[in-house]
């Protein structure tokens, strides 16, 4: 965490030498928290660089010590969010893609991407699994990029992993 | 799969994917434009009603009532039954209540989930949740209920009965709940107390019930009874402030546990004070309400004590209400324990 706090100084003061570095720490949360809203991934893609191009550009609004990882999934959310509200017909949602949970056992093989697994969960569960266990986010910052309630957010956790262990079955 | 698998299978598979680089194109573009739009923020609609805006100037008024019971129950004469309702409203609602979260069958699929704990030492106030759980159901409709209950004596609508008595709280959602009781009362000659006896009924349920007040002391109690043989007893007394509550939970006859409960009322301030004994652990809890939420501070005692705070509240979704119990125990991480919540009254007809 060190490292990326020193390149965010440095990227304070226009200097985007580790630009490079600091885009390969964090491209994983940025890419999940968009696609666990949009599907499309040309769409994820133009979203991840309009995420960085709004952290660079309003860079003084990040406070030091703040968790970037946090920060950036939360631009990422929102852009993502803001994208899906103008072009609902093109992205997934809740409100009107409702996942339809499976009597059967999800069979799991090697070729089976994490969009897939992601995609078992309906969208509030899906953020909140991608934000926790793969862009590492605590529950309370999980709450505080949702806008929900941290014992909101505990229970969508839970019950998706419980969904997700019902779906995948034994491995 | 345990739910460890389940994780590292997310985050291997997470690993696997991807990821373009686009830095030299985000460098480029940043180097090319001027972005002077602040970072869009998502605009999720907000309730622009605030419950604790809306509680608290009916506050005051509850509290002159409270005063306006106890005054003139206190002094005067000849007995003056009406001065006991609210007493009696509140005993009935919180008995009636325990009764029914006692026998109420719930989906077992989905009591009593502990969430988020993994690898720690159980708390002490993880046992202690399930049964402090069966009093959310009227410490909700007590805290949220900003009226006098909208106490309402008539005469009865119901053969063998002399008078009506109906009340309605209303519960975390804002959904309301109605109580019946029918009774015929009885004033002892001479004498400074009176005896109610008749039932409560709720929207589903009915229960006997039977009251008996001294007017001098200003004490009384209530005696609730379903058919399975759950039965309160409620001796209750009125303070200046505060209106204590004890509470006996028998079954079959026997003595199950014993509760105290005060309701307090000081200026703006409204909560409930509760402690429970008769058993191996003893526990006191203070319970206020916060915005859609209930907020308990414990401390529990037995061979060592624990104290810390429960957040409680009620998530809505298409499988049903749960509550949503975020437990905070001094020194330790959090973790929230979920249950099922039963429906109450007539949901629909909420303020909210």
């Amino acid at each position: 965490m060190d490292q990326i706090h020193e390149i965010i100084e440095q990227l304070r003061k226009k200097d985007y030498s580790s630009f490079d570095t600091f885009y390969a720490l964090t491209k994983k949360q940025v890419f999940f928290a968009i696609v666990s809203i949009v599907k499309d991934q040309d769409l994820t893609e133009d979203l991840m660089q309009d995420t960085y191009v709004k952290f660079l550009e309003k860079i003084d609004q990040y406070r030091s010590g703040e968790n970037p990882y946090a920060y950036l999934s939360r631009i990422g959310r929102n852009l993502a969010i803001n994208t899906y509200n103008k072009r609902k017909k093109e992205v997934v949602s809740e409100e009107i893609f409702e996942t339809i949970p499976s009597e059967e056992v999800v069979e799991i093989d090697d070729d089976q991407d994490i969009l897939k697994i992601l995609d078992l969960l309906d969208q509030d569960e899906k953020e909140v699994v991608t934000l926790h266990v793969i862009n590492d986010l605590k529950f309370r910052e999980v709450a505080e990029t949702m806008d929900k309630p941290l014992g909101t957010v505990l229970w969508i956790y839970n019950k998706a992993i419980k969904k997700l262990k019902q779906e995948l079955g034994e491995v | 799969m345990k739910k460890k698998d389940v994780i590292n299978l997310i985050k291997e598979k997470a690993e696997k994917v991807e990821i373009k680089d686009f830095s030299a194109e985000i460098l480029s573009r940043v180097k090319k434009e001027s972005y002077m739009e602040e970072i869009e923020e998502v605009k999720q609609p907000k309730l622009s009603w605030n419950l604790r805006k809306w509680l608290l100037p009916s506050l005051s008024s509850v509290l002159a009532v409270f005063m306006f019971f106890l005054v003139f129950g206190l002094f005067s004469t000849p007995v003056d039954v009406y001065a006991y309702h609210e007493t009696v409203a509140l005993s009935t609602l919180s008995s009636v209540s325990m009764i029914e979260s006692k026998t109420e069958i719930i989906d077992q699929e989905f009591t009593g989930v502990l969430l988020a704990n993994d690898g720690e030492d159980p708390t002490k106030v993880e046992s202690e949740i399930p049964n402090l759980e069966t009093f959310f159901g009227w410490a909700e409709q007590l805290l949220s209920s900003d009226e006098s209950l909208l106490l309402k004596q008539e005469t009865s609508d119901l053969i063998g009965y002399q008078y009506k008595l109906s009340f309605e709280t209303h519960d975390l959602l804002g959904d309301s709940v109605n109580y019946y009781i029918y009774y015929n009362q009885q004033i002892k000659k001479y004498g400074r107390t009176f005896s109610l006896d008749g039932i409560v009924m709720t929207e589903d349920q009915s229960f006997d019930f039977y009251a008996v007040a001294n007017d001098r002391s200003g004490d009384i109690k209530v005696t609730i009874k379903d058919q399975n043989g759950y039965e309160i007893e409620v001796n209750s007394s009125i303070k200046a402030s505060e209106q204590v509550y004890q509470y006996q939970q028998k079954f079959q006859g026997s003595l199950e546990e014993e509760v105290e409960f005060k309701w307090i009322n000081e200026g703006l301030s409204k909560r409930i004070e509760m402690a429970f004994s008769g058993r191996n652990t003893k526990g006191n809890y203070q319970i206020h309400l916060e915005q859609h939420m209930m907020r308990i501070q414990y401390r529990i005692d037995n061979q060592t004590s624990e104290e810390g705070e429960l957040d409680v509240e009620i998530i809505q979704n298409q499988e049903g209400n749960f509550y949503g119990i975020t437990v905070r125990v001094n020194g330790r991480p959090e973790f929230t324990y979920g249950n099922v919540r039963r429906p109450r009254g007539n949901p629909g007809n909420g303020r909210n």
